[in-house]
């Protein structure tokens, strides 16, 4: 049977699921002429990829002492056929640990994005939505929050709570949701004023509905838009907490890599030590970035 | 006028509040730590003696709220503690540390406002042609690419392979220094500080670029635009003297966001290039456990936000009239 089976749904729902579903067809057509976010998504699709399955495609553990077929540590090995990144000065594969190190960058990046959504989202619309007070009280609090620098704070909460992947990402989210509450805010309070709004409050709606059953949908492209940003953001700040040696250090990350790289004084030497991990870290942040403005373009045609 | 001043007693009133905020919050960062404070506080390598020395001298004995007190009364008074690492007045010390990170933040903050609105407007002049479409994933490159790391490939190129620049620090080992001029006034300091600047510069160059070729494109649709055409000006003196000038201003705005982004990204630059800023402090107060000197170093990046905000404001509201339209809705 073709379009809408469900026969649990109305008619008025059919037809409005039938539109729902144009729609996305329209919005996936765009998305697919945008050639820059089509690789985007590729890269962080690939990128997953490695993560998911690192353990079976990486030929050594992270932090496995490798030899040479001698039997002596490879240490400091340019890249050849049995390492193609080359070892590190440890005689630790560098192949295997940019493999395992994507798994930091994702985590940070999709757990981050995500509590930034929800939080920001909620005070967005809560202080869009009731104005007065709660807004101005709430609008305070995120004014105060842009005088935090991110890196400081996060370094301060690491060296107190002890420098572990949770930790950081704890600590950025706490800052990082300003904007979304800015943006979601804003929004919220032009929508209000929109007639689906006052009829949803004219047929009873109580508030919670509103803000969420009525409201939240149509924000969604705005939560993925500055969502996304925020993930390449908490990338990057991520690498930076691990380089300076307060991050994740019970995984291996690509900014742990470049610490190691930058401590043991390698970067004199090791050229193929110290570029796999930084390229990765930026290619995957613009990955993001282009993906933010890719969801952008197709939500809202008009931007270019 | 009325409007002026509200809106300056306005962002007066977020100013202090701001101030008092950060300043609470960073209080109880550095209290209600899990634990017993003395032990994370304190370096194991103090014997119990000097361990309850400590804790007495910081009044971290006391209750909470009492130490609190003592805390604002301190800040107040421009006390902000020993260092425990090296016994001297933190305040000093961190005041010294500032000014040397000034002095790469700010020439490299100022580059980028002066370049990035010259290369946006480039952009937009030839928008969505190749130039703009390959300069504009360029410059976004420049902004992704962590810090760390392009400051290591930058060592790597031109002091490990040329030879050309030092790998790091502020000035060279031989250097002793005789005034505070001379520290900044030397061709040595300039061979240290080329790197670093030119490092934070690319990293901020995006955000002017961007905002001013975004900002001219929708400008460039705008109606007054479209009388200044058809009052027959030639379009390039259009787009530099007309859009260019209108799309300026929100800059301003973000000029002083990007030197409080700088001052917060100075901890890792710094790490990278050994600059002895404000940063590197921090990083070091953190791994030393000196706590009265990272709460200062946390402390001066927060204020030095905060007062640029406020500074940014007020002059906003000299030259563009829409800032107070827009800020008197609180």
């Amino acid at each position: 049977m073709s379009g809408i089976e469900a026969d649990w749904l109305s008619e008025s729902q059919r037809v409005q699921l039938g539109h729902y579903r144009s729609r996305a067809a329209e919005m996936g057509r765009r998305f697919a002429a945008n050639r820059m976010a089509l690789l985007a998504l590729g890269i962080i699709g690939f990128t997953v990829f490695l993560a998911v399955f690192a353990p079976y495609i990486a030929p050594y553990e992270p932090t496995e002492t490798v030899y040479k077929p001698n039997g002596a540590v490879a240490t400091l090995e340019e890249p050849n056929p049995r390492f193609p990144m080359g070892t590190n000065h440890l005689g630790q594969d560098v192949l295997s640990q940019w493999i395992y190190g994507s798994r930091v960058s994702l985590l940070v990046a999709f757990l981050s994005g995500l509590s930034v959504i929800a939080i920001g989202s909620v005070v967005g619309l809560v202080s869009g939505y009731y104005k007065g007070l709660v807004d101005l009280v709430l609008m305070r609090v995120v004014d105060i929050l842009y005088a935090i620098p991110a890196t400081p704070l996060v370094l301060v909460v690491a060296m107190f709570y002890g420098s572990s992947v949770w930790v950081v990402i704890i600590a950025m989210v706490s800052v990082l949701w300003r904007t979304m509450a800015r943006l979601i805010r804003s929004e919220t309070l032009s929508l209000s004023e929109q007639p689906f709004v006052k009829a949803a409050r004219a047929a009873g709606a109580s508030d919670f509905r509103i803000m969420f059953i009525h409201l939240a949908p149509v924000l969604v492209p705005l939560m993925l838009i500055e969502g996304t940003f925020v993930m390449g953001a908490a990338i990057l700040l991520e690498a930076g907490i691990s380089f300076l040696g307060l991050g994740a250090t019970e995984m291996m990350s690509w900014g742990l890599m470049l610490q190691l790289t930058f401590s043991s004084g390698a970067i004199a030497v090791a050229w193929w030590w110290v570029i796999p991990p930084g390229l990765s870290i930026t290619i995957l942040v613009v990955s993001f970035f282009y993906l933010s403005r890719g969801i952008e373009e197709i939500t809202n045609p008009d931007v270019r | 006028m009325a409007r002026k001043s509200t809106f300056i007693l306005q962002r007066l009133a977020l100013m202090v509040i701001s101030l008092f905020a950060v300043v609470t919050i960073i209080f109880l960062l550095f209290r209600l730590l899990p634990g017993d404070p003395a032990t994370v506080l304190v370096s194991p390598r103090f014997s119990e003696e000097q361990r309850q020395a400590l804790l007495r001298q910081h009044g971290l004995t006391k209750p909470l709220h009492i130490q609190y007190i003592a805390y604002l009364e301190n800040l107040v008074q421009g006390n902000l503690g020993v260092s425990f690492q090296h016994g001297s007045p933190v305040l000093p010390f961190i005041l010294n540390k500032t000014l040397n990170t000034i002095s790469i933040t700010l020439p490299a903050v100022l580059l980028a406002f002066t370049i990035g609105p010259f290369i946006g407007a480039v952009f937009a002049w030839y928008r969505n042609g190749p130039l703009d479409k390959y300069g504009t994933g360029l410059v976004l490159v420049a902004f992704a690419a962590p810090i760390f790391w392009t400051g290591m490939i930058a060592i790597m190129i031109f002091s490990f392979n040329l030879n050309w620049l030092p790998v790091g620090g502020m000035r060279s080992v031989t250097y002793t220094e005789t005034s505070l001029a001379g520290r900044f006034l030397a061709w040595d300091f300039l061979k240290h500080a080329i790197l670093p600047v030119t490092i934070f510069f690319l990293w901020r160059l995006s955000q002017p670029t961007l905002i001013i070729r975004n900002n001219m494109i929708d400008l460039l649709g705008s109606p007054f635009l479209k009388l200044k055409q058809a009052e027959g000006l030639p379009e390039r003196s259009i787009i530099f003297r007309h859009a260019a000038r209108n799309a300026l201003l929100p800059l301003i705005h973000y000029s002083a966001l990007a030197v409080g982004f700088a001052f917060g990204g100075s901890i890792i630059l710094e790490t990278v290039f050994s600059w002895p800023g404000v940063g590197h402090a921090m990083w070091n107060a953190v791994l030393a456990r000196d706590y009265p000197v990272a709460q200062a170093a946390f402390m001066m990046i927060s204020v030095i936000i905060i007062v640029l905000n406020f500074v940014v404001d007020i002059i906003s509201v000299y030259i563009d009239p829409r800032v107070t339209q827009e800020g008197v809705q609180l």
